[in-house]
């Protein structure tokens, strides 16, 4: 065990010499330390509003509307006002705004599918209108809607993706 | 039984075997740091600040260490790298299961669902680190570099 020691320091330390040297020496080498976002997923109880009723659908937490965000399946709704959607929103949702739901319902509602797994979210904790077109939803026969209360707050704060339209202007 | 572990053509089978499939699983990790790194990141159990670092050392010692095996140089030292390394993969793969996070392994390669984490890993994984034990008990020099110039003289 004596002369183990040593030799495994030996090759410890030439293969952080080598594998060092050569990403530095590469072109397309990597940074010694990557920009990676803390992998914790907010809290892992679903933020659930006090207005909430017994029969309103499901609060999902930002882990579960992540999983759900990957399924190509799921819908995901903004039922922010137009003026907050344009200034960013989580990639692939669509704006259903609450305020002016009868203006935009005709749009949306060929995109929707009464069985599909729909996440409902707007700004994040102070904003309620997630809850109301989430219920709504609901009582219109779409069965599984999803209420995503943390919103687009610790959505954006985690880094996941999103489309900023006005930066693009 | 413990014949095997001092038996020498037993210990330079395990130990060219060994070596063999850590150079092989090096390769592409060492040309890849960063998909192996994003690999890495996925098992969600090293820090941020870490994670590239580690990336960039684990295949070079893979490698220096199947190399070593293969060429029977520092045998017992690579053998207890190895066993070290293997232990560490049982219980990234377990703790990742326990989560149930479903991510690629990054055990031989970089490529996206090249392999999926399952329990037949961590079998694999023990049966590694038995050929491991193997090649540090025998610690065989048999056609090993060493042995050939002893034997030249």
């Amino acid at each position: 065990m004596k002369k183990v020691l040593p030799a495994m320091i030996f090759l410890l330390v030439a293969s952080t010499v080598i594998g060092l040297g050569i990403n530095a020496v590469k072109p397309d080498g990597i940074p010694l330390i990557g920009d990676y976002r803390e992998v914790q997923y907010g809290a892992d109880s679903a933020i659930v509003p006090p207005s909430a009723e017994e029969s309103d659908p499901p609060f999902i937490t930002l882990k579960e509307a992540y999983g759900l965000y990957n399924d190509p399946e799921t819908v995901f709704l903004d039922a922010r006002d137009p003026e907050d959607y344009r200034a960013g929103y989580i990639t692939g949702a669509i704006n259903l705004p609450f305020d002016w739901f009868d203006d935009y319902w005709p749009d949306v509602e060929p995109r929707l599918n009464k069985d599909a797994v729909i996440v409902v979210y707007c700004s994040g904790a102070e904003c309620e209108l997630s809850l109301y077109e989430g219920r709504y939803l609901a009582e219109e026969g779409y069965k599984n809607i999803r209420i995503f209360f943390g919103g687009w707050t610790e959505w954006a704060e985690q880094g996941f993706p999103t489309v900023v339209p006005d930066d693009n202007m | 039984m413990a014949s095997i572990f001092k038996n020498e053509v037993f210990g330079l089978l395990a130990r060219v075997a060994l070596g063999i499939l850590f150079v092989w699983a090096s390769i592409d990790k060492a040309l890849h740091p960063a998909a192996f790194a994003e690999i890495v990141n996925n098992y969600q159990l090293l820090p941020g600040g870490i994670i590239n670092i580690f990336a960039l050392v684990l295949p070079w010692l893979e490698l220096l260490c199947g190399l070593a095996l293969i060429f029977g140089i520092l045998i017992r030292p690579s053998a207890a790298w190895i066993a070290v390394m293997l232990v560490m993969f049982i219980a990234a793969v377990s703790l990742a299961l326990s989560k149930g996070i479903n991510i690629d392994c990054g055990c031989f390669s970089t490529s996206s669902h090249a392999r999926t984490l399952g329990l037949n890993l961590i079998l694999q994984d023990l049966g590694m680190l038995f050929l491991a034990a193997i090649a540090y008990w025998s610690n065989s020099r048999m056609l090993s570099v060493s042995y050939v110039f002893k034997r030249r003289r």
